[in-house]
């Protein structure tokens, strides 16, 4: 599928018909602009965090949508016009690291899988981690960034952000090892599990200095986040000590490269971390953009509380209700996240509190426009 | 030391994550006269017991609960063989554990089988990515057993594919045969009554807990 030229990114209000041009004062980019510059849109911005659900838009496999960034640009961008919210294509998926360290992944072609999934594992035993090479970016693009590469290209040409995955360090690393293993090391060998975890990051600043000097810093909003890191999983303590300082080595890297805005997923339930990702902020002395995209566990009350003053929050609505719940009761759900959202001090978007469910029909993120039309609108 | 302060130490091994304790302690009790279904019964299943309550309270966390694992597994090395030979008393049922096929997200299955284990049920773990035709033949193969069926899904994608597993068993007219529970981040109760199964539980320890009430 070819791009015309109107239908760009900058003018794609173009493309929504007379009735929205009459009821719409904001474009999707002026929407964004408008709140990740701390000023008010005309409505709340919709990030449903559409990525395989796109697939369907443009009648791609979920497999090949993530093995080629153009198909994944163009089901993405398909999707941001049939629908019209404000999400731009990004490119990533929770087990990125292990091909890029050498190991196998495999697409997500059969019936259940929902992205790529590790086959082989880079690293299984101590030793292994000794040999582990950090890629290279210099050469040729390691694993999936070639993906990313392309769909990041698209993106810019249009003049969209630049969106690529450059953390979580912690969930990165529990796919680059055997995940179990990676587990047990934290108490039983945590000086490996460090080692690891500083390879990794190192990989992920590479990422970062071969994206920023491409693109330039300006148009970046990097994505950081992970599900290894939750509370389901390890302790707030724990988080502290093997996942904090490699997110602040990155966000701190980031700063020098003067990127200024970032995509934070803290996914699943991770409210026991949320001192730490707010002294992040503190110890860094930043005085960029956070957007957070917690998981449904973490109460948009308590995301306000917490990063309100500073930066974009969103709801977070459970994405399996897109599954059992009826359009009916999703525009009640979005209604509710969105009344005590719209008025956090320095915004809000309507969001999926993790990937929007591949196979939903489009009907129930219809729900979540439509609840933003209607409830969300600051005139 | 009397029985019970040697089963009693047992189990704090396995909570404080002790594996070289575990193995150590497991032949003390043998060596005791303590019979390997009182020490698993008595010791082990008490100690992960603990260690699912303190999980369940935010005292304790995956990384220590794998541990515990693999502590149990170094005893249950030693016991296994002379269980074999004692026999194991009664259980409660035979549960059939599994990930949903596509999903190879195994630490909170792994989990599950661990808990119901110690509970008092027979395991069958079918291991990860399980199709239906899988979980029907070994339905077939346990038919007249009280049975339970423990499915997790991590994904939205595998979750929808729970469905089609009642809906298989159904087809084969074993419903009656068989309790179902399915767990895992996305999984609601309102998904399970949805599509017709029996329970779902928060997290490993609370699945232990309610696949006991439904056996009953």
């Amino acid at each position: 599928m070819k791009t015309t030229k109107n239908a760009q990114y900058i003018g794609i209000v173009g493309v929504k018909g007379g009735k929205e041009l009459m009821t719409q004062r904001m474009t999707s980019p002026e929407r964004m602009m408008a709140v990740m510059s701390g000023k008010r849109p005309d409505r709340v911005p919709v990030i449903p965090f559409a990525l395989g659900y796109s697939s369907q838009v443009t009648g791609v496999s979920l497999g090949d949508w993530y093995a080629d960034g153009d198909k994944c640009f163009e089901a993405q961008f398909a999707s941001m016009r049939l629908h019209g919210y404000e999400e731009t294509p990004m490119y990533g998926y929770a087990s990125m690291g292990a091909l890029e360290f050498g190991g196998e992944i495999e697409y997500p072609y059969g019936k259940g899988q929902g992205a790529p999934f590790v086959k082989k594992h880079p690293v299984n035993t101590i030793e292994d981690i000794d040999k582990l090479q950090v890629p290279d970016f210099e050469k040729e693009l390691p694993g999936a960034y070639k993906q990313a590469d392309k769909l990041a290209s698209r993106c810019a040409e249009m003049g969209m952000p630049v969106s690529v995955q450059v953390g979580s360090t912690f969930t990165a690393a529990s796919v680059v090892a055997n995940t179990s293993e990676f587990i047990s090391w934290l108490l039983m060998e945590p000086d490996a599990a460090h080692l690891l975890l500083g390879k990794v990051c190192d990989m992920f600043i590479n990422a970062i200095d071969y994206f920023v000097d491409k693109y330039g810093a300006q148009k970046m909003l990097p994505f950081d986040g992970g599900p290894s890191e939750s509370n389901t999983l390890i302790s707030a303590e724990m988080f502290e000590e093997f996942a904090y300082p490699y997110m602040k080595r990155i966000h701190t890297h980031l700063k020098e490269a003067g990127v200024n805005s970032v995509l934070m997923h803290p996914c699943s339930d991770q409210n026991k971390n949320i001192p730490h990702y707010v002294k992040l902020r503190t110890e860094m002395d930043w005085s960029g953009k956070y957007v957070w995209l917690f998981g449904p566990e973490t109460p948009v009350k308590a995301q306000i509380e917490a990063f309100g003053d500073h930066d974009v929050v969103c709801g977070n609505i459970n994405p399996s209700l897109f599954l059992t719940e009826s359009y009916e009761d999703l525009v009640e759900i979005c209604k509710e996240n969105i009344l005590e959202g719209m008025h956090s001090p320095s915004g809000y978007m309507l969001a999926a509190g993790c990937e929007f469910p591949p196979h939903a029909p489009p009907i129930k993120l219809m729900a979540m426009m439509d609840a933003a039309e209607t409830y969300g609108r600051y005139e | 030391m009397s029985d019970r302060e040697i089963l009693n130490k047992l189990s704090d091994r396995l909570v404080n994550q002790d594996i070289e304790g575990c193995k150590t302690t497991t032949l003390e009790a043998l060596d005791a006269g303590i019979s390997a279904f009182d020490a698993i019964n008595e010791g082990l299943s008490v100690g992960m017991k603990i260690v699912g309550d303190k999980y369940e309270l935010g005292e304790l966390y995956l990384p220590h609960i794998m541990m515990s694992a693999k502590a149990m597994d170094a005893a249950m090395e030693i016991l296994t063989p002379i269980l074999e030979k004692e026999g194991t008393g009664e259980n409660i049922g035979t549960a059939i554990t599994f990930v949903q096929e596509g999903d190879i997200h195994e630490i909170g299955h792994r989990l599950v089988s661990i808990m119901l284990g110690v509970n008092g049920f027979n395991i069958v773990d079918l291991g990860v990515d399980v199709s239906n035709k899988t979980i029907i033949e070994e339905i077939n193969k346990h038919n007249g057993d009280k049975i339970l069926l423990a499915g997790s899904a991590l994904m939205t994608t595998s979750m929808q594919g729970q469905k089609d597993t009642v809906t298989a068993i159904e087809e084969q007219g074993l419903r009656d045969s068989v309790k179902i529970m399915f767990g895992g981040a996305p999984v609601s109760e309102k998904w399970v009554k949805d599509i017709r199964a029996d329970a779902t539980a928060k997290n490993a320890a609370d699945a232990a807990r309610v696949a006991v009430e439904l056996m009953k």
